[in-house]
């Protein structure tokens, strides 16, 4: 067992998965070429590597949240109420300029101790969030989720003003409300290096890390125990409970997961941004980021990480670069040269969905198992076909 | 399709450890209704003018949640499906009847008989509009659909309301409608066509009842008699009802399902264009982005009611109403969204049948 990762196996194991490696350091190469790009082309083209991080960002959410829709089944219709849990926690832990006037002592609010403590926060909040649902299922639990993720940034946004009587306390500011709440610490290694807001490649990494960190997370889940609990309840709540599985213990164990996730998504993107408002945390991110795990395929983690890069790309670098090109084309068909796709969004977006969930109800990379659940209902849609035809011939017989 | 779940979702003994659960949950229910309750009759007495007031506004208002609502309750109960795009098709009602008054020209100072003209044209068009909107939307995404797993339904409605949220981007950019200021993305005003005046400046009592507040509940009421009854005693309103119960069975008993869901979408479509329309008329101003709110406020309504229980859909809507203004006042406006949220949250994890219990019972 200690031998386990002895340089011989690792060589071992890169020989196995070449490919697979190949692929890993272009990407992780990427800022390098951006950099080139941009100096090749006068800064017309490039300059992707700040976008990406939020990309990443998007594809770290949709993982998480791949396990609350993808694995356990229970749908989540206020998914960034967690991701605005964990930016919250990890500005107020980390900031010197609280709302409230004095600062978390020194040890809570370095950037890796924040960290794991933003995710831990979101991960209570994702219990004490989810324990009222257990009883619900299906659209009610989406409404439930849905009012919770409509409320949270109503709090973060109202919660200027907190009287508690017995504790003397009046008028405390929690959140400094619409102002939003800004300068959150950086991450760095101490003493060598500390990230900044001029070069990015590094945040690129660290999202990259946290995203190899999640998919490994999300593969283990998979085949745990617990993974296939969630699958079980996923298929069906009473004959998983019947065959001896906790309901209350595994939903509630996904919501966690799930918020964990969510929890380090948000405090590595408050500290990207250095600043958190009550207004980034609203519906259409946990719509953005369920259409990412649907279009990607549900209960597939690379089906996650690549419907939340498609997602998130084409909405912060493709629509541009379709703008640019539509320009460029305008010198000789005029009528493209008006054409500004940013304000195409919610009509391409819309379309893609309605489109993709019609041909393609499964999404692009779907789990097996889930694709075989989800073409049962295409089976039956030809049953009812046929009985619909048998009806339609049943009438005429009887209008003959 | 449409199995109740074995379990309800309150049953006793579902679990032998629910049984103290359910006595916390019992106390922590009546403990916020007593609260409330105790709350409203402090206020009710501190200015009883003042609360009747936000009483009638509550009406109003609720008045045009309840006519979304319906749509809404009406969809979930025949194919369950909570239809994310139909606050946005009260959006689309709403432009309509903008368009048509910016066209007409009328607005706050037009002569009377242009105003009345103007608001029939409007009560007209904008159900056609939305009547046909809404069963094309069924008619392309959701009936290729109709066996599908819900959550592909579910995000399918959630797509085709951003495509009519994007629409209605492009029709604020309209010049024809710059006609009443605001462009674009910005907030639209709706002219006034009915007469701000009080009609009770003349009598002791200090309340402010305006011609539109009478105008929205004189609306929605007989619109809502008529469709309880075309529901309750129609053919075409048996046929709902059975096709609600039982897809199946009532395609054995000769009815034509599809015509039934199509009807069901053209009559909730026409009712948010006439909320589209009262709605403009009543808060004054129309949005691109406006039919979300709404949408999840009708939607809380339907739920409220028991959904798919179209008494139910009426009776939230104007609770929802009243709730919300109750909370403009005296909690303040920002709070209002929590509000209404947290109720939406506190009936279905208390009585997820809604507050009239006889609606469909939640399914797996």
């Amino acid at each position: 067992m200690t031998a386990q990762l002895s340089p011989n196996r690792i060589g071992l194991w890169l020989r196995e998965h070449w490919k697979l490696t190949i692929f890993v350091i272009l990407i992780a190469l990427f800022p390098f070429f951006d950099t080139f790009l941009q100096e090749s082309s006068d800064y017309v083209l490039g300059g992707y590597t700040g976008t990406l991080v939020t990309v990443l960002m998007y594809a770290m959410l949709a993982l998480g949240l791949n396990i609350v829709v993808g694995y356990a089944g229970l749908l989540d219709l206020g998914y960034a109420a967690f991701f605005a849990i964990g930016a919250y926690a990890m500005t107020l832990i980390s900031t010197p300029h609280p709302p409230w006037g004095i600062p978390v002592p020194f040890p809570f609010n370095y950037f890796w101790i924040a960290l794991f403590l933003s995710a831990l926060i979101a991960m209570v909040s994702g219990v004490i969030l989810g324990a009222p649902t257990i009883p619900l299922r299906g659209d009610y639990l989406a409404i439930v989720t849905l009012g919770f993720g409509e409320i949270v940034p109503v709090l973060f946004r109202n919660l200027t003003c907190v009287t508690i009587p017995f504790l003397n306390i009046e008028c405390l500011d929690l959140t400094a409300g619409e102002r939003g709440v800004s300068l959150v610490a950086l991450p760095g290694i101490p003493g060598l290096y500390t990230f900044n807001k001029i070069d990015l490649a590094p945040w690129y990494w660290l999202g990259l890390l946290i995203i190899a960190a999640a998919i490994f997370m999300n593969r283990r889940l998979e085949d745990s125990r617990l993974g296939r609990a969630w699958m079980a309840m996923r298929e069906d709540e009473e004959a998983a409970a019947s065959m001896g599985i906790d309901i209350v213990r595994t939903k509630l164990l996904a919501f966690a997961m799930g918020a964990t996730f969510s929890g380090f998504a948000g405090a590595y993107f408050a500290s990207y941004i250095q600043a958190v408002f009550p207004s980034s945390f609203d519906f259409t991110v946990s719509v953005t980021v369920l259409c990412a795990v649907v279009l990607g395929g549900s209960g597939n983690p690379y089906g996650a990480l690549l419907g939340g890069i498609l997602v998130a790309g084409i909405d912060r670098i493709g629509l541009n670069l379709m703008t640019t090109g539509a320009h460029k084309l305008g010198e000789i068909i005029p009528f493209l040269s008006g054409i500004d796709f940013q304000l195409w969004r919610y009509g391409l977006y819309g379309l893609a969905l309605v489109i993709v969930m019609l041909v393609r109800p499964q999404g692009l990379l779907p789990s097996k198992t889930r694709a075989r659940e989800l073409l049962e209902g295409a089976e039956l849609d030809i049953e009812s076909g046929m009985e619909a035809a048998e009806q339609e011939v049943g009438r005429e017989s009887k209008a003959g | 399709m449409g199995n109740l779940s074995l379990c309800p979702p309150n049953a006793k003994g579902h679990r032998p450890h629910m049984k103290s659960k359910l006595t916390i949950r019992s106390i922590a229910l009546w403990l916020i209704l007593a609260a409330t309750a105790v709350f409203l009759i402090t206020s009710f007495l501190a200015n009883p003018a003042l609360f009747i007031q936000q009483l009638l506004n509550g009406l109003a208002q609720g008045s045009i949640f309840a006519l979304v609502a319906l749509g809404y309750t009406m969809v979930y109960g025949i194919i369950e499906l909570i239809n994310f795009a139909h606050g946005d098709v009260y959006m689309i009602g709403a432009f309509t009847g903008l368009t048509i008054a910016s066209l007409l020209g009328a607005s706050e100072q037009s002569d009377p008989s242009l105003r009345i003209f103007t608001l029939l044209l409007m009560f007209i068009t904008a159900p056609i509009v939305c009547a046909i909107l809404n069963v094309t939307i069924d008619r392309l995404a959701y009936r290729p659909l109709r066996n599908a797993p819900r959550i592909v339904v579910l995000i399918t409605a959630i797509g085709m309301s951003f495509i009519l949220e994007q629409i209605g981007l492009w029709w604020a950019q309209l010049g024809a409608l710059s006609y009443f200021g605001g462009s674009g993305a910005t907030p639209k005003s709706f002219p006034a066509l009915i007469p701000k005046i009080n009609l009770l400046a003349d009598t002791a009592i200090n309340i402010n009842l305006t011609p539109k507040m009478v105008f929205a509940l004189a609306l929605a009421i007989p619109l809502m008699v008529a469709l309880r009854l075309l529901v309750q005693r129609t053919r075409i309103g048996k046929a709902m009802r059975a096709t609600a119960q039982n897809r199946e069975a009532s395609s054995l008993m000769g009815i034509n399902i599809n015509r039934i869901i199509s009807i069901t979408f053209i009559i909730g479509g026409a009712l948010a264009g006439v909320g589209g329309v009262a709605g403009g008329l009543y808060f004054e101003g129309v949005q691109w982005n406006m039919g979300f709110d709404m949408g999840l406020k009708a939607f809380t309504a339907a739920v409220l009611g028991g959904i798919g229980n179209i008494t139910g859909a009426m009776l939230g809507g104007f609770f929802i109403g009243v709730v919300s203004a109750l909370s403009d006042q005296y909690l303040a406006g920002q709070w209002t969204r929590a509000v209404v949220f947290g109720l939406l949250v506190l009936v279905l994890v208390f009585r997820p049948t809604g507050l009239l219990g006889t609606g469909v019972q939640q399914k797996a």
